[in-house]
């Protein structure tokens, strides 16, 4: 059967043979083709003898070709007197393309590792700019210091995040020059009442009147400088604003907060559109209102966040010097008795984000400025991954070029000339990739912003990200073209056209170097990945002290289900399958509250975890007492004279465990008299295990937030309607919230998870574009050796023996790189490890692994190549020449 | 059969007639010719192309891309001021030479009169 199209197809394919035909020459020749054949065909012609006809009226392509080249070129290659002129260029990019046309497999290679390498790498980019837009939104931002304490302690310098109220007045007193005025801000929670309607905020802050001086939070109703003058006001978010009031105009209206105390809305401020905060809060209150409360007057009360502003032209280093005056006069004493000094650290506000180091820094979001770091480096390496290929593809392909160098340069191009044409090939399919990654960035930001947790709040389109982007391009288009550019336009035109070119040893080392660079960068990030890895499950895995899977925490968020606590108790002990009923203050892996403690023989306050609970502590928690005894329904009096604290605790007062059990410790706040020490608990894991277990005093104090039943793990969809029956009996217009206590725990490490997630995706797409081009290589390579090949296969060898032939040189590569890679990672992996107070030891295994990982996946991508030409008929590649 | 120099010589000229005429493309225009010349004037059909973007190139005339009734993409050509100018000192020159050869072979050459 006669194929009219295929022939058509065959023919055009034949004219694209000639250079000297462009892209409009053929389809218009094709459409004169048609013209004709059509007529042919009318006139009664078959279609073979129509094409046959047509085709022949046309004449030889080859001539018809030489013309064309007569037309088209007035001057070949030979503009000696401007050097790169704009024509010029243009017919760079259009032997570029043509070039890369011919090449599809080098080239969508070539393309596909660079998209992907820039891809990941705008994603990264993204993500540090996200990171570093924190707190940018404030106009007098750079003046802006967050106080913090600082204490030195045997493990080193520690910061604490809080202060407290009085700071604020001092620091406006005593640098009355120097700082122009400093702001307070406490976190807090409480639940807001309007008309009849209740809501549980847990971001309800304390802020005085500065506070919005300093953060320049627009305001879209009331007045920045004068809404927290006054007690009871309180300042409000839009959307929360808008949650209260609707449409109304809140100005004026009233709120009440824990049921109390009625507060007039002042202000409405508005977050701005995709600004990032170290704080946020969707209420703030008048500090100004408690200021009958000891917490507003001590110095010793530690809970507030204090900012200072520094006033124009005042540098830090200034008012430096002058900062332990200021803590003598106010702390004097109270070092010289605790025998210990505190200093106090004023931190930029563009350094308070990435600070997740601080100590009781309460209610703020930090980053991690190492993972920042991490990530940045991450980028590099796929970028350099990523060129890398390119340099290794096109020297490998240079001995296919080498003819057409020879031709050129005979026919007079300048070694310029060439080398801007390689360079022109280069930057051309940068920049392509470049598009497609683009692309490929617009339309996976959404799953990407779910993967990293956060919401990315820069504009793709915005003028930074796009030169950003050309920049990207430029330097990986300039670093992957200049070697082969240099090398390709090296060529001498004799020796190119005349000769075969071999390869120097020089250049054969250069390109195993540069493979075993990029397989030393995939192990290094596979290795980091497996130990990332082992460090998360370890503590996921870890022993809190505690079973929390058997844990269920309900929260009493509403009066009524407080005041039925005892009954609903007893009446959910009542069910089968419930083994253990408490109430607390605290919710494990969640909240738990610090208040400041009276301590004998210690003067001041200090300041350690609470947790209030009733009689059932340790049956709840399955924990042991080191030493004294638990609480206990027989002693009466312990609900108000006992108290338990842990081991941490009793190392932190600087007890030892035999003198802990008499001493005399009191809540502030809490207790009018103070309480003896009953027992000593073992140290359980409150939160989460990025931090060392803090010092824990519990009592049985009446403030009970949320029940914790221990539940049999058995039937738990059984349970839950039971549970949930009995909360609706006493609390009828609260719906039940309750949460399982593994679960908790499991969020607290969401984010190891998250960055475990992101690190592991672009450790993949690293040993992708390595691998991407291995194949390449492997590609030419057994072109190259297909002769060898057929030889060998024609003398006896089989399969086996060819695939060891081939492979034997790409497993002492991916060796060496090895070698290079384990010790660097060795070394990284210590560093991240100390982030961690529990951690896992740097273990062989994981390198092991790793190498084998690197080393399978090397041998399946060189094997794939070698199989293929190993199979062909020794007599095909033999046979030509 | 004419001679390849004369057929070279004659191919512009003769173009820019036919585009004279309107616009036109590139197999039209070798129909055109086929049929003007009886069939004297014969090209391998492939040359006509070089010709008419050397033409293009010295701007004697211009082209559009336009898609056919049946589809089909064709390159419609037409002629330029600089054409017409070209045609005319052509068909000057041609009409020049024409007029020797007609003195000269005519049915009774003039100089055998005398």
């Amino acid at each position: 059967m006669f194929d009219l199209e295929k022939k058509i197809k065959n023919w055009k394919q034949s004219l694209r043979k000639n250079r000297e035909y462009e892209d409009g020459d053929i389809e218009e020749l094709e459409s004169h083709l048609r013209d004709r054949i059509d007529e042919l065909i009318e006139s009664g012609a078959s279609e073979n003898e129509a094409f046959q006809n047509a085709s022949s009226e046309i004449g030889d392509v080859k001539k018809v070709a030489t013309e064309f080249y007569k037309t088209s070129t007035t001057k070949p290659y030979l503009d000696n007197s401007s050097g790169i002129n704009l024509g010029i260029l243009n017919n760079f990019i259009k032997i570029s393309r043509r070039n890369l046309l011919r090449n599809k497999l080098y080239t969508s290679l070539n393309i596909l590792g660079l998209v992907i390498g820039i891809t990941s790498a705008l994603f990264i980019y993204l993500f540090i700019q996200n990171e570093l837009s924190y707190d940018t939104f404030h106009e007098k931002g750079d003046r802006i210091y967050k106080v913090h304490r600082m204490m030195e302690r045997p493990e080193g310098t520690e910061l604490v995040g809080i202060t407290s109220n009085p700071f604020r007045a001092g620091l406006e007193a005593e640098f009355p020059d120097m700082i122009e005025m400093a702001a307070t801000l406490g976190p807090g929670d409480g639940v807001v009442s309007i008309d009849d309607q209740n809501f549980m905020e847990s971001r309800l802050y304390m802020a005085d009147k500065n506070f919005f001086q300093v953060f320049t939070y627009p305001f879209i109703a009331g007045n920045p400088e004068t809404a927290l003058v006054e007690p009871y006001t309180v300042v409000l978010s839009k959307e929360t604003a808008q949650k209260y009031f609707g449409t109304e105009n809140p100005i004026g209206k009233n709120i009440i907060i824990d049921g109390e105390d009625s507060f007039e809305v002042t202000g409405v401020f508005e977050v701005p559109e995709g600004a990032k905060s170290h704080v946020n809060f969707d209420l703030a209150v008048s500090i100004i209102t408690f200021s009958d409360y000891n917490f507003y007057n001590q110095w010793g009360w530690n809970q507030v966040h204090t900012y200072a502003l520094l006033s124009e032209g005042v540098e830090l280093a200034d008012i430096e010097p002058q900062l332990p005056a200021f803590m003598d006069k106010y702390f004097g004493d109270n070092m010289a008795e605790m025998n210990r000094r505190i200093d106090l650290n004023l931190m930029p506000l563009d350094e308070v984000y990435f600070s997740n180091f601080l100590a009781f820094d309460w209610q703020v979001e930090h980053g991690d400025k190492k993972v920042i770091y991490i990530f940045g480096i991450i980028a590099i390496l796929i970028i350099v991954v990523a060129g890398v290929n390119f340099i290794n593809l096109a020297t490998a392909r240079s001995v296919s070029r080498a003819k057409e160098v020879g031709v050129r340069k005979t026919l007079g191009a300048q070694r310029l000339i060439l080398f801007a044409q390689f360079m022109s090939e280069a930057f051309l399919m940068a920049f392509f990739a470049g598009f497609i990654s683009f692309i490929l960035v617009y339309f996976f930001l959404p799953p990407f912003e779910q993967m990293i947790g956060t919401s990315i709040s820069i504009n793709l389109f915005s003028t930074e990200i796009i030169l950003m982007t050309i920049s990207i391009l430029l330097l990986t288009g300039f670093l992957a073209g200049v070697y082969p550019a240099i090398f390709l336009s090296s060529f001498k035109p004799i020796k190119a056209l005349k000769e075969k070119i071999s390869f120097g040893t020089s250049q054969l080392v250069t390109r195993k170097g540069l493979i075993i660079f990029q397989f030393a960068i995939s192990s290094l990030l596979i290795i980091g990945v497996s130990i990332v890895n082992k460090q998360l499950d370890y503590i996921s895995d870890k022993s809190l002290g505690f079973q929390p899977d058997q844990l269920l925490d309900i929260s009493v968020n509403n009066s009524t289900a407080r005041n039925n606590l005892p009954q609903m108790l007893e009446q959910l002990k009542g069910i089968p399958g419930v083994e253990e009923a408490s109430v607390m203050s605290g919710s494990p892996g969640g909240f738990f509250d610090t208040y400041s403690f009276n301590v004998e023989s210690y003067e001041n306050p200090l300041t350690m975890n609470t947790l209030f609970i009733d009689d059932s502590f340790s049956e709840v928690f399955d924990l042991e007492m080191v030493v004294g005894r638990d609480f206990d329904k027989a002693y009466s009096t312990d609900s108000a004279s006992a108290i338990i604290i842990n081991e941490r605790a009793v190392e932190f007062l600087g007890w030892t465990i035999s003198e802990a059990v008499g001493k005399q410790i009191g809540n502030a706040y809490r207790d009018e008299v103070p309480r003896t020490v009953i027992g000593v608990v073992e140290d359980f894991h409150f939160a989460s295990l990025h931090h060392q277990i803090d010092p824990l005093v519990v009592s049985m104090t009446r403030d009970y937030r949320n029940i914790v039943l221990k539940i049999s793990t058995e039937n738990i969809s059984g349970l839950l309607p039971q549970i949930t029956e009995i909360w609706n009996n006493f609390s009828p217009l609260y719906p039940i919230e309750y949460r399982f206590v593994n679960e908790q725990f499991a969020q607290l490490y969401e984010s190891d998870t998250r960055q475990r997630k992101v690190f592991f995706a672009f450790s993949i797409i690293a040993i992708v574009i390595a691998c991407l081009g291995l194949f390449g290589l492997a590609t030419f390579n057994a072109e190259k050796r297909s002769k060898e090949m057929g030889i060998r296969k024609i003398l006896g060898a089989t399969m086996s023996d060819l695939l060891l032939v081939f492979n034997k040189e790409v497993l002492i590569i991916i060796g060496i790189s090895f070698l290079i890679a384990a010790p660097v990672t060795y070394f990284l992996a210590e560093e991240w490890l100390q982030n961690y107070a529990y951690r896992i030891n740097n273990e062989m295994n994981s390198y092991i692994i790793a190498g084998i990982v690197v080393m399978l996946l090397a041998i399946i991508t060189v094997s794939y190549q070698t199989v293929k030409v190993a199979w062909s008929n020794p007599v095909d590649s033999l046979k030509d020449e | 059969m004419l001679s390849k120099e004369l057929m070279a010589a004659s191919t512009r000229p003769l173009i820019l007639t036919i585009l004279k005429r309107g616009e036109s493309y590139g197999y039209q225009i070798i129909q055109d010719v086929k049929h003007l010349s009886g069939g004297t004037l014969e090209w391998s059909d492939g040359m006509l192309y070089p010709v008419l973007h050397k033409l293009q190139k010295d701007g004697c005339i211009q082209s559009k891309w336009v898609v056919s009734n049946e589809g089909r993409r064709r390159k419609y050509y037409s002629i330029t001021e600089i054409g017409l100018e070209e045609l005319q000192t052509a068909k000057e020159q041609w009409l020049s030479i024409h007029e020797v050869f007609a003195k000269i072979w005519g049915p009774t050459p003039q100089w055998a009169t005398d």
